[in-house]
Parts: C-alpha cells; sequence; structure tokens
C-alpha cells in the first residue's frame, strides 16, 4: 500500500500531463481543478484550525495570564511558569509521569515481545492466544477502570491468587503500582501487535543463512531479530511515551489522583488546575511544557517514519 | 523464539511442548480478570470478594443486569452514546476521505505543507489542548450541547492519513477517464473512488466507533448535564456514588466492554493491523 502510494505521487506528473493534452492551453481548467483540489480538504483544514492549531496558539496566550473562566483576563507574564519551578504538585506530576512510563513501559513491551514470539509461527490456537492477549486493549478503558478498582481492593480476587494483602489503591506507595499492573495487563497486547508486524517483515532468508552457517537460537535473536527490530523499538518508545502523557482515565476512576496525590499524572493535573480549580493560566502553562515535549518527539516520529513505513508495509 | 524455516530446521517437539504449555498459562493470566469480572457481575453481593474466589457463581444472579441499569439513567446514557457514535463516525469517515481524495489525486499550492501540518497533528493529545479547547467550546455556547460533545474530537489525523494511503493506491487512469467522460469530480468521488476504498473506510469507521464509545475525558469536560451525560460518565458516576454495589459496578462494565468485544471478534485482522499503525487508545 505505502509502494503503491509513493508510486502514484510520483505519476500525478504525468496526470496533469494527459489533461494538459486533453485540454490544450486550459489554464482556467487547471486553476479550476487546483480550487477543487483545496476544497476536498477544507472542511477537514478547517477542523484542524479551529479545534486544533487554533487552541494550541490560546494555550500559549492563556498561559501568561491569570483567567477564571469567568472574570476578566489579568496579564501576569512568566508568572505562570515561574510558578512552575516551584511547584511541589507540578512536579509530583512529572515524578508520576515519569514513573509510570518508567514502570508501564518497558515490562509491557518484553510481554509483548513474548507474546508476538511465541504466537509468531502458525502454531495451534493462534487465532485464539492472539485474541486473547490483545483483547485488554480493546475493551472499554472505562469499564475495565472500574472494573479493576475492585479488582486490585485490599480483599479483592488478585491479593487472593497471589496471597497478598497489599492495599493497592489507598496506600500512598503502592497506588501507583496498581495502575500500572492494570495498564500493563491492558497494553502488552498492542505492543504484542506491533512486534508481530515487526518480526513478519524480517526476510526469512535472514535465518536461512544464519541456519545454514550453524547459528543456535540465541544467536538469531541477538544478531538478526533484534537489529532488524531496531525501528520498531523507537516507534514502541515514541509511542509509550505518549501514553504516559496522555493517562488519565484510570487516575480519575481508580484514585481521583490520591492517594495524597501519588497517582496525579501531569494530565490529571491540567485538569484539576484548568478544570476544577478554574486557574486556566496555570493548566495552560502545564499544558505547554507537555506540549513542547510532545513537540520534540513528533520531530523524532517524523523523521523515523520512514524507515517505520516501510517496515510495517 | 525465532524459528527458521520448517525445512532447515524443524523445532523439537520438546520445544513445542513447552511454548504451548507457556501460552497456556499467560492466556490463563490474562483471562483471569475478564473471567472474574463476568463471573462477579452475575454474582449475589456477598460473594463478590469470597475467598477463595468462587469462579461460578451460584445461584447465577441474572437480575444484577436491570437492577443495575436501572439505578443510575443509563438507558439515556446509552441513546446518548449511540447518538454521539453515528454522529462522530459519520463526520470522521466521510471528512477525511473526502480529503484524502483531494491530498492524493489533486494538486494545489500548499498541499504538501497543509498535510505535513495535519499529520503532526496526530500526536497532539486532547490532553494537552483540553483547557483552550474548553474555553473556545464555552465561547461558541456549546458546554452541555450534542455539538460540543460530538465535533471537537470527531476528526483525527490518523483518518487524514489513512484515508490519503488508500485513496494514492487507486489507478489514476480511472479518475483520468472518468474526467474525459466529463463526470465532476464529486460524482467521481462517490462513484469511483468512494467505493473502490470501502475496506478502508470500514475499518475506519470500526476504529472511530471503538474510540467514540470510549470516549471518556472529552465528554468529562463538556458536559455536566446527566441528560447529556454519555455511557462512560453513567458509569462514573456510578463507581463515585459511596459504596456503589460491587455487582453492580461488575454488570455495568460488562455491559461497556461487550460491544466492543464483539465488534473485535467480528473484525479482529482489521483492528489488529489498524493498531499496528496507530494507537487506538491510551
Amino acid at each position: 500500500m505505502n509502494k503503491a502510494g509513493r508510486v502514484e505521487s510520483a505519476v500525478g506528473i504525468g496526470k496533469s500531463h494527459l489533461a494538459a493534452r486533453l485540454w490544450p492551453a486550459n489554464w482556467r481548467y487547471h486553476t479550476r481543478m487546483k480550487v477543487i483540489g483545496f476544497l476536498f480538504t477544507l472542511p477537514v483544514l478547517v477542523f484542524f484550525l479551529v479545534f486544533n492549531i487554533y487552541p494550541i496558539i490560546s494555550a500559549i496566550i492563556i498561559s501568561f495570564f491569570e483567567f477564571d473562566l469567568f472574570g476578566p483576563m489579568t496579564w501576569v507574564g512568566p508568572a505562570n511558569y515561574q510558578n512552575l519551578t516551584g511547584n511541589k504538585n507540578f512536579w509530583s506530576a512529572i515524578r508520576v509521569t515519569l514513573s509510570f512510563m518508567l514502570f508501564f513501559g518497558p515490562p509491557a513491551w518484553v510481554i509483548g515481545f513474548l507474546f508476538a514470539s511465541l504466537i509468531k509461527d502458525k502454531i495451534i490456537g493462534r487465532f485464539f492466544f492472539r485474541s486473547v492477549f490483545f483483547a485488554p486493549t480493546i475493551l472499554s478503558a472505562v469499564a475495565m477502570a472500574t472494573a479493576w478498582s475492585l479488582l486490585l481492593r485490599q480483599n479483592g480476587p488478585l491479593n487472593a491468587m497471589l496471597g497478598l494483602s497489599v492495599s493497592w489503591l489507598t496506600k500512598q506507595n503502592s497506588a501507583l503500582w496498581g495502575i500500572v499492573i492494570m495498564s500493563i495487563w491492558q497494553g502488552a497486547g498492542w505492543f504484542m501487535v506491533v512486534f508481530l508486524a515487526g518480526l513478519q517483515s524480517i526476510p526469512q532468508t535472514f535465518y536461512e543463512a544464519a541456519a545454514i552457517d550453524g547459528a543456535g537460537r540465541w544467536p538469531l535473536l541477538r544478531h538478526i531479530t533484534l537489529p532488524m527490530l531496531r525501528p520498531i523499538f523507537a516507534f514502541v518508545v515514541i509511542h509509550t511515551i505518549i501514553a504516559g502523557m496522555k493517562i488519565f482515565t484510570p487516575m480519575f476512576i481508580m484514585t481521583g489522583g490520591g492517594p495524597n496525590n501519588s497517582t496525579r499524572s501531569m494530565a490529571m493535573l491540567i485538569y484539576h488546575e484548568g478544570l476544577r480549580d478554574l486557574r486556566m493560566g496555570r493548566a495552560s502553562a502545564i499544558s505547554m511544557v507537555g506540549f513542547v515535549l510532545i513537540l520534540i518527539l513528533t520531530i523524532i516520529q517524523l523523521r523515523l517514519f520512514r524507515v517505520h513505513e516501510g517496515v510495517e508495509a | 523464539m525465532m524459528q527458521p524455516p520448517s525445512s532447515l530446521w524443524r523445532p523439537r517437539t520438546a520445544y513445542k511442548v513447552m511454548r504451548l504449555i507457556l501460552l497456556i498459562v499467560f492466556a490463563a493470566i490474562m483471562l483471569f480478570p475478564m473471567v472474574w469480572i463476568v463471573s462477579g457481575s452475575l454474582k449475589p453481593l456477598e460473594q463478590v470478594f469470597a475467598i477463595p474466589v468462587k469462579w461460578i457463581p451460584d445461584p447465577i444472579q441474572w437480575r444484577n443486569y436491570p437492577e443495575a441499569w436501572t439505578s443510575e439513567n443509563f438507558t439515556r446514557n446509552l441513546i446518548n452514546s449511540l447518538i454521539v457514535l453515528v454522529a462522530q463516525v459519520s463526520i470522521l469517515v466521510f471528512f477525511p476521505a473526502l480529503a484524502g481524495y483531494g491530498f492524493a489525486k489533486h494538486n494545489f499550492p500548499g498541499k504538501e505543507i497543509m498535510f505535513v501540518i495535519i499529520l503532526s497533528m496526530s500526536l497532539l493529545p486532547l490532553q494537552i489542548i483540553m483547557i483552550p479547547l474548553f474555553v473556545i467550546v464555552k465561547q461558541l455556547g456549546w458546554i452541555n450541547t450534542y455539538q460540543g460533545l460530538i465535533l471537537p474530537i470527531a476528526v483525527n489525523a490518523f483518518g487524514v492519513f489513512f484515508m490519503r494511503q488508500f485513496i494514492s493506491s487507486i489507478p489514476s487512469e480511472y479518475i483520468d477517464a472518468a474526467r474525459v467522460d466529463g463526470s465532476g469530480e464529486l460524482s467521481i468521488f462517490f462513484q469511483i473512488v468512494a467505493p473502490m476504498v470501502k475496506p478502508a473506510l470500514v475499518t475506519l469507521a470500526l476504529l472511530g466507533a471503538l474510540a467514540s464509545w470510549d470516549e471518556f475525558l472529552w465528554p468529562l469536560i463538556v458536559i455536566s448535564d446527566q441528560d447529556l451525560a454519555t455511557l462512560p460518565l453513567g458509569i462514573s458516576y456510578l463507581k463515585s456514588l459511596y459504596q456503589a454495589p460491587a455487582h453492580w459496578l461488575l454488570a455495568v462494565s460488562v455491559v461497556m466492554a461487550l460491544p466492543l468485544l464483539l465488534i473485535f471478534l467480528f473484525a479482529q485482522q482489521r483492528i489488529i493491523e489498524s493498531a499496528a499503525q496507530t494507537g487506538i487508545k491510551g
């Protein structure tokens, strides 16, 4: 599909040649076609301008004001940003978000990779196993957060099965772990699918050649599989970071950000500052910090995109 | 782990057996929460947290479902969710397809730049722009309205990118031939392009339906009127009640998750393929 797309856009020049031949010197036709082409993209363009680009600009502006939604906007210069540097809640949210990325990401990648390796070949029950591993990704995040807040109760089934009596979501030092455990359960299947696509794109001839040379399973993994998956790893890392920037629903439903802010992520803090406490300026300043982080990642992602696209097609 | 083609190297039986055992163990771990949720939703309340875990409810208490359903205004929530879903899916399929045709088969100044800008929006999460978006929606007078609920998150960059990719793969000869015959661009779109990318439209509609059904943050922000609340909001209301009965919470969670599971089983291949290209959710 992707390759075809590229060829087509190259052939696009040929298309306008055809038109030129059919309507010689008819520049009005060309102008009309350009306008029509633009009109096709116009609704979507308007959408992105109004609901994405304007909000970003607006966030930059609001972040320099004090604004409670009802009263007037008061210019405060960079005060909202200066406030963040000494703001305990802000650093706590940064710490929660980074911890989430760190404790959720690597385990979910490893489990996803393991699942992908196990079902890569055509084995009995492959369809079943793939469905079971992937299903938690698809099941409603809200419903699963609701149900997991019961699964993680001190008298709940998780403790019963593991022989523990941790009160996961109500203690400051275990609440984030509770959310991380659920997130790994939900996310591993998604990583499996990504790794599966990557594994299946590695040419079999590589393995054939190595097998003829008598390479064992471990060297195959180390010298062929892992290096070939490098672009996939980059993709997976970026997605994990963005997932961390987005994490909100489990916190909102399961802990409300508590106890003692131990699960209040950046997204949750933006929500609290802006929509609960009506400090739009400070909330926008936090958003801008997140935006800059995402922007840097977007640039990396776009640079890697070609490589990634090639692997996945 | 990795396995070369069978003609050169066959996995030993021991390995195959071990792999199968591992898979069964992992499947059991992954299934355990789902089984507990479904089983708990059918138990009498005092059995939900019984230790050791009672996997088969006895008696099976079906009335949990109607009781949970009527404990909050879930019928209303369901209707709202469906209205939002139908509207969002229609918008998500129609406008990105139009734009995809424009980007793939037309040339106009600024096209490349526009496309790159839209593409870069695909990594901009709602969480980052929720504050200004809320302010904008408030200025439009859209708080507690269907349009406020539906429109601001209806289109996404992935849809545009996805449709452009598919429409690019249609040979331009078909389109040129229709142009020579004097067809208008809109009729080319509806009669040639749209039918040829039908599988892509279906995939996009399914992904849109999954996302719309489960969207939580945006409704939470724009809706405070309970008559406009969607199902995810309804569940969070029930959850936030002091001492909400566990078996009801589980029953409602099953109701919420079941349509997603059905869509998944019905369109597994499509969903998995596109999941590899995009994050369906968080």
